[in-house]
């Protein structure tokens, strides 16, 4: 038997409570308890945020942003918010910015830092009515506190003097590894080179955001924005602001402790991430850029215009490949029996017919083995020989409702630290059926990617409501598009028996009537264009060519309808179906007949 | 590097800070509520279902109910020259309806459903009341209700997300008098409700900015704002099926960007002067050229209606009524119609169905006898009666039929899709 030794502490554990020890959630809850939530009004939000211009280059679509910290007009932001031509050090011209409330003032780049991107700006005659923004002490930031960016958002000061908002978490804080390739947006642009520690956040970061803010509850300054992503997450993420005043040389006074903002569901959420764990499967196929789309040579701007068109149209199939997956990288799972070495992970993350894994820790790794998997639920079975340092998962017993606040909570790994991730969001539906699967998900709004697939919704009694398990079963939804869907703790419940015995399901049956239709229209309903015999529909006599007319009452009018009517039916249900028959001879007669439902494998 | 450094040195800080907590909090294990106040909106289950009740689903797209007898607003992109749609409520009951008339400009569709089935079902609807423009606060919690990739088609349930506003009242590319919110909008929530938490309509979700250039949420979803909506109403409900429009700005009016704000470089028809510094525009703040732009778009147009402007003039402040022109509907004008002549006469050949003249009950066949008073002698002057029409314009047009039946009949110009 393989001993499991409990993980150390690593330098990252206290930033960001590590796997497997719940005390830490805990420790975060306790911190932030002592801090007071004071109101706090948009406008205040907007004091001190001044948009930068926009370069001359066709890819910029808006400038970024920078952020006031002196009363005398002292601004910083990141070199990814200067437009290109400013991006050399020996440039000095000065630059057009707009404050908010849509005032012009020329600004002059004081000094470029040489570790973080960080630049400062002095601001001519900047007036003391556009604000200032108070620096927050961000050497605690808390995953799950609350943040704010604001910023010049597709243009939003330069067009209506108002910067835009965002609401949402830390959602995670890591080092974008130094080895990293540069973040690139369509068309080759590059969105950011930075490297180093930052914070990542579920709120809207997007063009026009960097240089920006991100602010804590209070309205204090934590970070800068980067479009910088870690390919792992493709969420937003922002430069400590105590490195960039380092980096610059700034001295500035800190507002302590308003960084620690976490509410209870929070504080909750980090405490259930003891039960998550991380798994690495040797992948024989991985999804990562799957048509292995090669990176285009150069970018648009850098391609004569005659080639334009075609070196735009290569960078955004990259763009959109490479957004997919990466076959390196970890999944999650849930630990449901630490005793019996039992976890749950989505079946997605097995592509490839993957039999074994490591779940890897700040510890020695640990094997595992796949016991079975159950395709339609997207949901497979994992066991180790042993027991698990982590704590077994509680699901919740209550009723989930639409609308409910959740926490998606991720184990990650980034450079070197495994550590938990976690997006904000509700419960968006209860109850979504999906045209290829039987049973029904939770549909939820917290930002998920492709790292998520196996991680835990938790609700704010700190149970798990659900595993992730879906983010895009008709390949039409992209990553944190805030549309994924969730397997509950019923339908795991009740797909476990089978799967400890080691029982596979590849397919589950759907209802049906035992007809095929064409999805062409005759006078507004479905005609049948075959009926498979020995099927319910056969019995009662129906035909190709008879035009549906009502099924259980239901108009004909399309198969989602059929579909949505057969719903609350089972198999050996008889449902009345209405049907017309064109007959030259007899003429047209419409007629009805019950029709017993039959379970039909699923096409493939 | 000292960048580094410097965050493991503040790590450092921050580890023993914890420790100290976490032991002296040993005693309190348990104790894990926080006192923060929580981030998301606590819904209650009674506000959900009024804010599902009044959501419809309309082609790939949503609506939202405005009135208990089935008045339906949705963005004019979702109904796309269709006349003929249908709506679905929650419940999966599929109403027909009619379009009362439809905004291309502002991506407006006012839609009612058909009279004959409310009352046959007797069904009151749920609806959604406007948000004033004081309810349109940046910062406050939002609830977005839709049909994010078609997802609702097959079990009519919608997606409700939340999120806060983004923004007050803005001008954003096409939409002239918008609000943004960063609360999860995909495609087919196009025409569905931005609620507040009172369940007060701020706007209807129509837009999706995005970095990737891909067509998923982003965190920056734009809404038709309450107060365009409100306005457009009643000239939609008036515009039998046809076009409310937009006014646009003064001829003549150029405007630049200066250090002040907003300069008058030629002031045109406007009334105003050449350096003059405009300071609001329908109590909008003229903040950018392109917001300048916008808001002079944004209202409904009605012919002599007058928009105040306050602008600054060698330091003093002033103000003005300024009569604002109509914008032109874009595209081309469709009627539908395809003529020959025959003997000296002007003869519809051809008349396409499901068009404006096949809606009038004009046939092939009829003999054009005039077209907006102009008699009609040829082709040539079909053309020249229709010179100036553009797309919403009403065509009146007589004819003399097979039956030898001489009638008038007046059409709305279509967009030509």
């Amino acid at each position: 038997m393989l001993a499991i030794m409990p993980p150390p502490i690593s330098r990252r554990a206290v930033l960001v409570p590590a796997l497997c020890r719940p005390l830490a959630g805990l420790v975060v809850g306790l911190l932030l308890s002592a801090v007071a939530a004071a109101p706090l009004s948009a406008m205040d939000m907007h004091n001190g945020i001044v948009a930068m211009p926009i370069g001359d280059d066709e890819l910029e679509s808006c400038g970024g942003s920078a952020v006031v910290i002196t009363a005398d007009g002292t601004a910083v932001t990141l070199s990814e918010a200067l437009p290109a031509a400013y991006k050399d050090p020996a440039d000095t011209a000065p630059l057009l910015v707009t404050l908010p409330g849509g005032a012009r003032r020329w600004a002059h780049i004081v000094k470029r830092g040489t570790t973080t991107t960080a630049i400062e700006l002095h601001i001519d005659h900047y007036p003391a009515s556009a604000g200032m923004v108070a620096v927050a002490d961000a050497t605690v930031p808390v995953i799950g506190c609350e943040v704010w960016t604001v910023g010049n958002t597709t243009g939003a000061i330069a067009d209506d003097g108002q910067p835009a908002l965002s609401r949402g978490t830390i959602s995670g804080v890591y080092d974008l590894p130094v080895d990293a390739p540069v973040v690139r947006g369509r068309m080759g642009r590059i969105l950011s080179d930075y490297r180093g520690p930052v914070y990542e956040t579920d709120a809207g970061i997007n063009d026009g955001n960097q240089g920006g803010a991100l602010l804590d509850a209070r309205g204090h300054l934590l970070a800068l924005v980067s479009l910088g992503q870690a390919r792992e997450r493709r969420l937003g993420t922002a430069v400590p602001i105590n490195l960039v005043l380092d980096d610059l040389g700034l001295k500035s006074t800190r507002v302590p402790g308003a960084a620690a903002m976490v509410d209870t569901l929070a504080t909750v959420a980090l405490k259930a991430a003891g039960c998550l764990a991380l798994i690495r499967f040797e992948r024989v196929s991985g999804l990562g850029n799957p048509q292995g789309v090669p990176r285009p040579p150069r970018t648009v701007a850098e391609t004569p215009s005659y080639d334009r068109d075609q070196v735009t149209a290569w960078w955004d199939m990259y763009y959109a490949q490479s957004q997919v997956f990466y076959t390196d990288q970890p999944a999650p799972a849930i630990v449901i029996d630490a005793k019996a070495g039992l976890l749950i992970t989505a079946a997605g993350n097995l592509h490839g017919g993957v039999k074994h894994g490591l779940i890897i820790g700040n510890g020695p790794a640990v094997p595992c083995e796949v016991v079975a998997v159950n395709e339609p639920l997207d949901l497979a079975l994992l066991r180790t020989q042993g027991a698990l340092p982590q704590t077994s998962a509680v699901f919740s017993t209550q009723p989930v409702h639409t609308g409910q606040a959740i926490e998606l909570v991720t184990p990650l790994r980034i450079d070197d630290a495994v550590q938990v991730a976690m997006t904000r969001g509700v419960i968006s539906a209860v109850g979504r059926r999906l045209k290829q699967t039987a049973h029904a998900w939770l549909q939820i709004s917290a930002r998920a990617n492709y790292s998520s697939l196996g991680s835990a919704v938790v609700d704010d009694s700190g149970r798990i409501v659900g595993m992730s398990a879906l983010l895009s079963p008709e390949g039409e939804w992209l990553i944190n598009s805030g549309v994924s869907m969730a397997l509950d703790g019923s339908e795991i419940a009740h797909a476990l028996d089978k799967l400890k015995a080691g029982v596979n399901t590849e397919r589950l049956p759907v209802l049906g009537m035992g007809v095929t239709l064409n999805e062409e229209l005759s006078g507004g309903r479905l005609m049948i264009t075959g009926v498979i015999p020995g099927t319910g529909a056969a019995v009662a006599g129906l035909r190709a060519k008879d035009v549906l007319q009502k099924v259980d009452g239901v108009p004909a009018t399309s198969q989602a309808a059929i579909a949505r009517a057969l719903l609350k039916h089972q198999a050996g249900d008889k449902v009345p179906v209405e049907f017309l028959r064109k007959d030259v001879v007899l003429g047209d007669k419409t007629a009805t007949c019950q029709v017993e439902l039959t379970e039909f494998e699923p096409q493939q | 590097m000292s960048a580094r450094r410097a965050v493991q040195r503040a790590l450092g800080i921050g580890l023993a800070a914890s420790l100290v907590l976490a032991v002296s909090a040993g005693a309190l294990a348990g104790a894990q509520e926080s006192s923060v106040a929580p981030q998301s909106p606590t819904l209650s289950p009674a506000l959900i279902n009024r804010m599902l009740a009044c959501y419809v689903f309309v082609g790939g797209g949503s609506g939202v109910l405005i009135s208990g007898d089935g008045l339906v607003v949705t963005n004019n992109h979702v109904i796309d020259n269709e006349d003929d749609i249908s709506v679905r409520t929650v419940d999966g009951v599929t109403w027909p309806t009619t379009l009362l008339g439809t905004d291309p400009v502002g991506d407006i569709a006012l839609l009612k459903i058909d009279e004959g089935a409310r009352t046959t079902a007797h069904r009151t609807f749920t609806y959604a009341e406007f948000a004033v423009e004081s309810d349109l606060i940046p910062g406050i919690p939002v609830v977005a209700v839709g049909n994010p990739f078609g997802l609702g088609d097959f079990d009519d349930l919608p997606t409700l997300t939340t999120g806060i506003l983004s923004s007050g009242r803005i001008v954003r590319g096409d939409y002239t008098d918008a609000v943004q919110a960063d609360a999860p909008v995909n495609p087919g929530n196009s025409g569905g409700p931005l609620f507040d938490l009172q369940g007060r309509l701020l706007g209807i979700n129509g837009q999706i900015r995005s970095l990737t250039g891909f067509r998923i949420n982003s965190g920056i979803a734009l809404a038709v704002d309450a107060i365009q909506l409100h306005a457009f109403l009643p000239y939609l409900q008036q515009a039998k099926g046809g076009y409310a429009r937009h006014t646009t700005l003064p001829d003549g009016l150029e405007l630049k960007q200066g250090l002040s704000g907003v300069v008058v470089t030629r002031a045109g028809s406007s009334g105003l002067q050449r350096g003059d510094v405009l300071t609001t525009i329908n109590g909008r703040p003229a903040s950018s050229v392109a917001a300048c732009t916008g808001i002079f778009s944004s209202l409904p147009f009605q012919a002599g209606a007058t928009c105040p402007v306050t602008f600054s003039r060698h330091g003093a402040s002033q103000s003005l009524a300024m009569v604002l022109p109509h914008f032109p509907i874009p595209g081309l004008p469709y009627h539908g119609m395809s003529f020959t002549e025959d003997s000296g006469l002007t003869i519809l050949d051809h008349v396409d169905g499901d068009s404006p003249a096949a809606r009038a009950g004009l046939e092939a066949g009829d003999v054009v006898v005039k077209i907006n008073a102009a008699p009609i002698s040829s082709k040539i002057s079909v053309l020249r009666a229709m010179i100036s029409v553009e797309v919403g314009d009403p065509l009146q047009v007589t004819v003399r039929t097979r039956g030898g039946e001489t009638k008038t009949v007046v059409l709305i110009l279509a967009q030509h899709s």
